[in-house]
């Protein structure tokens, strides 16, 4: 088996494990993709559920606080990510203390993720039904409960369709992150694959991702197909 | 006396609309008293939910004199927290339900008990028994969307009492729903009116529905109320042009009068003939009357149009009806039917000479 495998991808082989291995790249993106959908996704749904509740129509209209929040998610959503991950180098430093690795990469891929996904959960959640909103309200519920009873109960389908857009978008960027020092799959296929011209890296680390991506999205849509009763 | 429940003063409802000022509702005053089916009858954009929203403040009225009191409390004058309590007081069904999606029948129901003292197991209990109120029972683990229009809107009745509220609030809930389902629904809230002694304020745009169950009625027109009264006043004596309008819509005199007017025997009318429209209720209706104006006048009476309802238990007629006779035993049959407490509204009177040969 190990000589069928040596023959057609004799890179691979080779670079499996130890350091800057392809086993460790894999741990290293699972890492990534794991902090930043934690932190930046619970980000993102907080600054998600302020963009909707103080929306003008919202349970808690405020003028000044949505048009702060929603400019400061717009600026973070144009800059380009690569760009991102030089800007954001002082904070990453005075944070987590470190730029490179998995872990230096986590603050921008944060930053990055976070208001795309505040985005996305905002687009859900409008889409509740007011009137439901308005039954919750007649019942003489406080904003409190009809987020998390409401707004949450009422938009988890949608919200965990968003959230396999987002953590696959996550994917994409661990990758472009490893790049320039993060470590993981994306940094393995370029340094090794493309810049060695190992090509059986690179098309083992695509497949790596691929599985990934493929297993979240199925993940995903059962439980969004189990609990969407609509 | 009645006792007021809601008590509204002079309130007013004023949206901004491209700079321009929406009088939705306009200095309204709203008295329901304990125990009422109170209708608000109106086209849409009469801002009829608008006015009923005011009542649980999910709208509050825009000028500082309004007064909103609920069961002798003063809404506008509490916090947050207990408007909230407030409002627990008062259930309100919509005319889309609003049931959430994501919950099975009896999580839906058990929503409206999050606040409330009971146990686990007691809220299990009251969500049962609300079921069984409503009639649901069998569907206690479904989901909305496995239910028909008016299963759901009995799901949305049950969540709205499920905290024992002394007022219900109806905003078009029966709009949605068929004419046998609608009647269904009215039916229940009737019941529940009678059994828990719930006072009912519905708001329309259907006089049937209001005819069917309401003993008031308040109708509502470019954000004022232009008639109240009780239902059988209303209904024997409407004054404003829309009442008798809203009226019409159920008892379809108006168009029937348009048809008789048509028919060349009305428009000819013979001297000593007159068109008139009768129209009695309770206690006069009980009398041969047409019978007596052929014996006391020989006037004959011919009905070319009737429409007969029993509006709380209480039996109101309205008739198109040719009399005949000569013009002075015709003159005399009017004036007896009005001693009788049969109102005469004279329609045609007939003046062409009877042909010689």
């Amino acid at each position: 088996m190990i000589d069928f495998l040596t023959k057609i991808m004799p890179n691979v082989v080779d670079n499996w494990s130890g350091d800057n291995g392809i086993l460790l790249g894999i741990w290293q993106t699972l890492y990534m993709t794991f902090w930043t959908t934690l932190i930046g996704g619970v980000l993102g749904l907080i600054l998600g559920i302020a963009l909707v509740v103080t929306d003008q129509h919202g349970i808690l209209a405020n003028r000044v606080v949505y048009n702060i929040l929603d400019k400061v998610v717009n600026i973070l959503r144009s800059i380009p990510f690569v760009i991102l991950l030089a800007v954001a180098f002082p904070l990453t430093q005075i944070l987590v203390g470190t730029t490179i690795g998995p872990k230096g990469a986590l603050v921008p891929l944060i930053l990055g993720t976070a208001p795309f996904y505040a985005r996305q959960v905002q687009n859900t959640l409008v889409q509740v039904d007011d009137g439901v909103i308005e039954s919750a309200e007649a019942l003489g519920y406080g904003p409190w409960t009809i987020i998390t009873g409401v707004y949450l109960c009422e938009g988890l389908p949608d919200l965990i369709r968003t959230s396999v857009l987002t953590i696959i978008s996550i994917i994409g960027l661990t990758a472009m992150a490893g790049a320039v020092g993060g470590g993981g799959l994306g940094y393995i296929a370029i340094s090794k694959g493309y810049q060695r011209y190992q090509n059986d890296i690179t098309l083992v680390c695509t497949l790596l991702i691929l599985v990934l991506v493929f297993v979240i999205q199925a993940l995903g849509d059962l439980w969004a197909r189990k609990v969407d009763h609509r | 006396m009645a006792e007021p429940i809601i008590d509204l003063k002079d309130i007013c409802v004023t949206f901004k609309e491209d700079k321009r000022d929406v009088h939705a509702v306009d200095h309204v005053d709203l008295q329901i008293n304990r125990g009422d089916i109170y209708g608000v009858v109106g086209y849409s954009g009469a801002g009829k939910s608008t006015l009923i929203r005011v009542i649980n403040l999910l709208q509050r009225p825009t000028n500082a004199e309004a007064r909103v009191e609920v069961n002798g409390t003063n809404l506008l004058g509490l916090n947050a927290a207990s408007l909230r309590d407030e409002r627990r007081k008062i259930g309100m069904i919509f005319q889309h339900f609003n049931l959430m999606h994501s919950l099975t029948i009896t999580d839906n129901v058990e929503f409206a008990l999050k606040k409330s003292n009971l146990s686990k197991a007691d809220r299990k209990k009251r969500v049962a028994e609300l079921l069984e109120l409503v009639g649901l029972t069998e569907k206690a683990n479904d989901f909305p969307s496995q239910l028909s229009g008016g299963q759901k809107q009995r799901v949305g009745i049950a969540r709205a009492i499920a905290n024992r509220p002394d007022i219900l609030i109806s905003d078009e809930a029966t709009s949605a729903l068929d004419p046998k389902t609608t009647v269904a629904i009215l039916d229940l809230l009737a019941d529940l009116n009678q059994k828990l002694g719930l006072t009912v304020v519905l708001i329309t745009h259907e006089m049937d529905a209001v005819k069917r169950i309401c003993n008031r009625v308040a109708v509502m027109e470019a954000g004022r109320l232009v008639e109240t009264g009780d239902l059988l006043q209303i209904f024997s004596q409407p004054e404003a042009p829309l009442t008798k309008d809203f009226i019409d819509t159920t008892t379809h005199l108006e168009s029937a009068l348009a048809a008789v007017k048509q028919q060349p025997a009305i428009a000819h009318l013979k001297a000593g003939s007159v068109l008139v429209q009768l129209g009695y209720q309770g206690a006069s209706t009980d009398q041969p009357l047409i019978t007596e104006l052929y014996r006391r006048f020989e006037v004959s009476a011919n009905i070319l149009y009737g429409n007969l309802e029993i509006l709380q238990n209480t039996p109101v007629g309205n008739l198109l009806v040719v009399l005949s006779g000569t013009p002075k035993h015709t003159e005399q049959a009017l004036v007896f039917m009005k001693e009788q407490r049969v109102s005469v509204k004279v329609l045609e009177k007939g003046t062409e000479e009877v042909a010689h040969d």
